[in-house]
């Protein structure tokens, strides 16, 4: 007898992948958790995870817009400005280190920033330049705009049976002597950029996994029951600073986001991990699921993904499906007896 | 006079199905200290009821964690790897929920019997191996976590929904399996069957089709302790 005679055939190479054409690999993903239609679920992270509220709402799942839209913005206006991207307006969420800056603002365990960017009159956020394309009227609409995130993300965790957060890239900028993290670069997007106040960073497994556990115990400080799901992107780096070709640096920072996920899994409780990132990456799919730029998911890959979320849903609700009553033994309900006897 | 065990430092954890009530009872009344009890009822096992982490188990069922969690919290221990004592169980040997007697009669002829050699072929070990698998895979991960590890055999009783046939060469077959595994035996059949191999009456519980009483739990906790717990 060894470990590996009880195993199902999805864990062997042969009968989970090399004997399959790929669209007909699956039992991708056991959600460690259940995922109800009811149960409301935040999402959150970088850019991929935009598709997965989109086809959450799609099959009528309870995807939590915790910060609509303004009945006065035409519908055809909400995503360049942000509204029903994500679960609140906070644009791209790149690191966990993001993640962690937003949260201590909203739960008041920091101050949020007085900086801002002027640029032809307007004004900008700096740790969410395009949330609004043409930029804020005054500094007080840009601080008022945020406030009003802040609120939508405290209103989202309190009411949140799931996040979804998907990490994005492990390079970042900060500010030199605040520490603060900007989701691009000072003088990209927005901005200047000044190689006195600003500096290059790649966290590394460590700071990645460090940002996390902080970010799940914020979360969990005004909601204890909530429960995380990480997702890598598969979407590759678009520049990277770190002077290393484009291609190893893409390998390196999803190697660590890959990596922290899956640590968070072994070492925390509700925690699990969607493996949206070894679908569109693996090998069995020979990069049939990017775009010609070899960056950019095609929206078969998206679907590919999502089904594979579902499929992963339904199976363990079909599993995990309360036994009727009525077929519930005798025996079974004596023993149900017993166990609440020995605690009375 | 000198005590020859401590009253206070918890001896053990006791993790199970409802068989370990009798278990928990029994160590009481001799004022054992220990952690735990049972965390639900046999079927509660035979799914995939936990989830590993590197130094843990965490319950899928909440109500099954919290009883774990606060077994640990009797144990002064944040979680499995920590636990300094020998684990008691019961998981995984809810014998009558494995031979439930409908489950078995696809594999039976109009008359009710097994093909020869059902019983001890290939496709009994892949059921039983199937539905055992996740309580094997507990007893895997005490173990790969240093835990002394002791596996207790439900009563020798078969109630009526249950197959007698099965529910004996299931327990075979788990015997062997566990001790495979490196788990430890508490078997108390020699001093509890009647000479039909049958849990003599005196350590029934009554009015109860299945359980053992405190006399059966005595039992057990007499060999725990010969066995140095």
């Amino acid at each position: 007898m060894n470990p590996y005679q009880y195993l199902p055939p999805r864990s062997f190479w042969r009968t989970a992948v090399a004997d399959k054409s790929a669209p007909d690999i699956d039992q991708l993903w056991t959600p460690q958790f259940e995922i109800g239609n009811k149960d409301a679920i935040v999402t959150a992270g970088s850019c991929f995870a935009q598709h997965i509220g989109r086809a959450l709402v799609a099959r009528g799942m309870n995807w939590l817009d915790a910060e609509p839209a303004p009945q006065a913005l035409p519908e055809a206006d909400w995503k360049a400005h942000n509204y029903g991207v994500f679960s609140f307006r906070t644009g791209n969420l790149y690191t966990p280190a993001m993640l962690c800056q937003w949260l201590e603002w909203a739960l008041g365990v920091s101050a949020p920033p007085e900086e801002t960017w002027a640029h032809d009159g307007r004004f900008f956020d700096p740790f969410r330049p395009a949330v609004e394309p043409d930029g804020f009227a005054s500094e007080q609409a840009l601080f008022e705009s945020r406030e009003a995130t802040l609120d939508a993300i405290r209103e989202a965790l309190r009411r949140a049976k799931v996040f979804v957060f998907t990490l994005g890239l492990t390079e970042a900028w900060q500010h030199r002597q605040t520490g603060l993290v900007y989701p691009v670069c000072p003088g990209t997007v927005r901005g200047t950029f000044d190689p006195q106040l600003h500096r290059f960073c790649n966290f590394g497994f460590m700071d990645t996994y460090g940002d996390m556990v902080r970010a799940l115990e914020l979360m969990r400080s005004i909601n204890p029951q909530l429960r995380l799901l990480l997702t890598v992107s598969p979407v590759p780096l678009t520049a990277t600073a770190t002077g290393q070709h484009v291609l190893s640096a893409t390998t390196y920072s999803k190697s660590v986001l890959r990596a922290v996920a899956g640590q968070l899994c072994e070492d925390l409780p509700d925690v699990d991990y969607f493996p949206s990132y070894e679908i569109i990456t693996g090998t069995p799919f020979k990069g049939a699921f990017y775009q010609p730029n070899q960056r950019e998911v095609t929206p078969e890959g998206v679907a590919f993904v999502m089904q594979q979320f579902f499929a992963g849903l339904e199976a363990v609700q079909s599993v995990q499906a309360p036994t009727p009553s009525t077929r519930v033994s005798s025996e079974d309900l004596v023993c149900e007896d017993a166990v609440l006897d020995y605690y009375a | 006079m000198k005590t020859p065990y401590s009253i206070t430092t918890p001896r053990f954890l006791l993790l199970g199905d409802s068989h370990a009530g009798v278990i928990g009872k029994a160590a009481q009344a001799r004022e054992i200290s220990f952690g735990g009890g049972p965390l639900g009822t046999g079927r509660d096992f035979a799914v995939d009821f936990f989830s590993l982490t590197r130094h843990d188990v965490v319950f899928r069922d909440a109500e099954m964690d919290r009883l774990y969690r606060q077994a640990l919290d009797t144990l002064e221990v944040p979680q499995l790897a920590q636990v300094g004592v020998p684990l008691v169980s019961t998981i995984g040997l809810s014998l009558h929920y494995l031979a439930t007697a409908p489950n078995w009669t696809c594999y039976q002829n109009a008359h009710g019997e097994f093909d020869d050699g059902f019983l001890a072929g290939p496709l009994f070990e892949a059921v039983i191996d199937t539905l055992s698998r996740p309580a094997l895979a507990f007893y895997e991960q005490a173990l790969a976590l240093d835990l002394k590890v002791f596996a207790v055999l439900p009563p020798q009783r078969v109630p009526a929904l249950s197959d007698p046939r099965v529910f004996m060469a299931a327990q075979s077959l788990l015997i062997e399996r566990l001790q495979g595994l490196g788990v430890e035996l508490i078997d108390v059949r020699e001093a509890a069957n009647d000479e039909l191999g049958f849990q003599r009456e005196a350590f029934c519980e009554v009015d109860d089709p299945l359980h053992g009483n405190l006399a059966f739990g005595e039992l057990i906790v007499e060999q725990l302790i010969r066995r140095g717990v």
